[in-house]
């Protein structure tokens, strides 16, 4: 019989997001610790609301079955279970069946059979509205409260799952898990917690793990294997490869990442407390990490997301090098501005983003000095692709031929690295949803199904 | 002249700028409609000596970047990471039609400037 203070749990990261690709040496020699899970991150909001808006897969089918393959490779001769999250990018309905098909495709021509559980988290408009009703949605703060108009108005809504729904599908004792929206951590905590390790440290350990590689020292990005293996007390995070050297300071460092308040990390059913957690280097390269507490909340919240169409997108990119231009091109942009207002009665939004001078950050630029040669971004969203198209032409002949004071280049104004220069960018998307909803219980929302494929 | 020095926005060579004694210095999405800054330092020493030195507040944050004091929603010392956290309000939410930066991984420039008094 295993002493229960000296039992441990493994989780092997094969790489921070599936689709990234990682060296087989590294996975091998993860491998080799004889990991208990395998889990994986496949998707986040980073990259835009068009992933959710659009039902669009960031990561390439080609490189997500070439990383899966080996993983299942790998897992099914072990015989341990695969967690994917946030499969699809978005997690929404299409990105399961997307994972699904090419889980399918991998026991098919490996002559396997996958038992394979799903977690759905794409959330019905009707029962969105009476959660809204009920008074079970609340604004995270920056973003307005929720309306039944933007409920009606959104194209795909998800809800992210915490440990449990997870934890419902591993008792299914499948080979593969593929869950929706979720939180990342909850990937990697799900196994750990299910087998009654304390849920502060499954949680933070999650966290770190999450990002791949990002938690070590001279950060080797998140396409490398780590191994978190968690005990009673404490969890310890590294990678046998000696390239990889995790320092108390890099680990505890990886609780900033893509985090509004590193101390705190708000999950389903409480918060993870990091504020009295110890890092301290163990042998090689691992840091140990303790006193990560759990404190559970009388709610259980979960952040629903959302993302919704505006319009279609046109755009051209061009380039001044005339001083006299430069110069004045605030009078000469507000004047075409105006004109095209003028000209088009439909509904668009227009705007200039001018590269050289606050291209990047806007109105936030401390320093908009224009350079001696400026790059000029023209963006227009309107509610057809042919209209978007057709204002994006209409003001680059009105900025080509702007009479602006003192000019002398009268051929034309802008530098065209592209032709055609007008481009068609298709349809734009934007969040919506960002709110959180309380559950009467975990199982709510998610619906957990179980199959076999191959 | 010292053209990083000119485009990290300091006045005098003889000054230290934030951008110089930290290690790390980013800014991140955290989840879209957050933007936020880490800024991480080699030593305990350094890290003691920018904390101790009170520059850094909710105020210089509003200043460099033009917005309100109140859209800056955490500003928080971390003694075993040796990091600074800042976390404020996007000015707009990432990916949305006036976005210019869906990442948010290029917004910390104004801080690579701000003088660190070196005594």
């Amino acid at each position: 019989m295993v002493h229960r203070a000296s039992r441990e749990l493994r989780t092997l990261v094969p790489t921070g997001m599936l689709g990234f690709g990682f060296p087989d040496d590294s996975f091998e020699m993860n491998l080799a610790l004889n990991p208990h899970v395998i889990g994986i991150d496949a998707g986040s909001t980073d990259s835009g609301p068009h992933n959710l808006g659009g039902g669009i897969v960031e990561a390439a089918r080609s490189t997500t079955f070439d990383d899966l393959s080996r993983i299942l490779t790998a897992s099914r001769s072990r015989r341990i279970p695969v967690v994917i999250g946030s499969a699809g990018t978005s997690g929404s309905d299409s990105g399961i069946e997307w994972m699904l098909d090419i889980a399918h495709q991998i026991a098919r021509e490996s002559g396997w059979s996958l038992r394979i559980a799903t977690v759905r988290s794409e959330l019905h408009k009707a029962y969105i509205k009476r959660k809204l009703r009920a008074g079970k949605i609340r604004s995270l703060g920056p973003e307005e409260q929720l309306s039944v108009q933007t409920i009606e108005e959104t194209t795909h809504i998800v809800g992210l799952m915490g440990v449990e729904q997870i934890v419902e599908a591993l008792d299914l004792e499948p080979d593969l898990v593929i869950a929706g929206r979720s939180c990342d951590a909850a990937i990697f905590a799900s196994l750990a917690i299910r087998e009654g390790y304390p849920k502060g440290l499954a949680w933070h350990m999650g966290q770190i793990l999450e990002c791949g590689a990002m938690c070590s020292e001279a950060d080797h990005g998140a396409a490398e294997p780590m191994t978190g293996i968690i005990r009673e007390d404490h969890f310890t995070v590294g990678s046998p490869k000696h390239s990889i050297v995790c320092s108390p300071r890099s680990v505890a460092a990886q609780s900033f990442y893509e985090e509004s308040d590193p101390a705190r990390l708000n999950l389903p059913g409480g918060h993870v407390w990091m504020g009295n957690s110890e890092f301290e280097q163990a042998r090689d390269g691992w840091v140990n990490i303790s006193g990560s507490e759990w404190r559970e909340s009388d709610r259980y919240e979960v952040l629903i997301e959302g993302a919704t169409q505006r319009g279609y997108r046109s755009i051209t990119i061009a380039g001044a090098r005339d001083p006299y231009f430069i110069s004045n091109i605030d009078l000469i942009l507000d004047a075409v501005h105006e004109t095209t207002a003028q000209r088009f009665s439909d509904d668009f939004d227009l705007d200039f983003v001018v590269y050289g001078r606050d291209g990047v950050m806007g109105h936030l630029e401390p320093t908009p000095i224009p350079a001696h040669e400026v790059g000029l971004l023209i963006r227009v969203v309107a509610e057809s692709q042919t209209l978007a198209d057709t204002i994006v032409a209409f003001v680059r002949s009105s900025i080509d031929h702007f009479k602006y004071p003192g000019i002398k280049a009268t051929a034309a104004n802008l530098a065209y690295p592209l032709a055609p220069g007008t481009l068609s960018c298709g349809p734009v998307y934007e969040f919506s949803v960002h709110h959180l909803m309380t559950l009467d219980s975990p199982d709510e929302c998610f619906e957990v199904d179980v199959g076999s494929y191959g | 002249m010292n053209v990083l020095k000119w485009m990290l926005g300091a006045m005098a060579d003889m000054n230290t700028t934030l951008g110089e004694v930290a290690s790390v210095l980013r800014s991140k999405n955290a989840g879209p409609y957050l933007l936020t800054l880490d800024v991480f330092f080699d030593s305990a020493e350094t890290f003691s000596q920018v904390k101790m030195s009170g520059i850094i507040t909710d105020s210089l944050i509003s200043r460099c970047y033009g917005i309100d004091k109140s859209d800056v929603i955490n500003l928080g010392w971390h003694d075993s990471a040796r990091g600074l956290k800042i976390t404020m309000v996007r000015p707009a939410v990432s990916g949305s039609p006036r976005d210019r930066d869906v990442y948010g991984c290029q917004q910390h420039a104004p801080l690579l400037g701000v003088e660190i008094p070196t005594d």
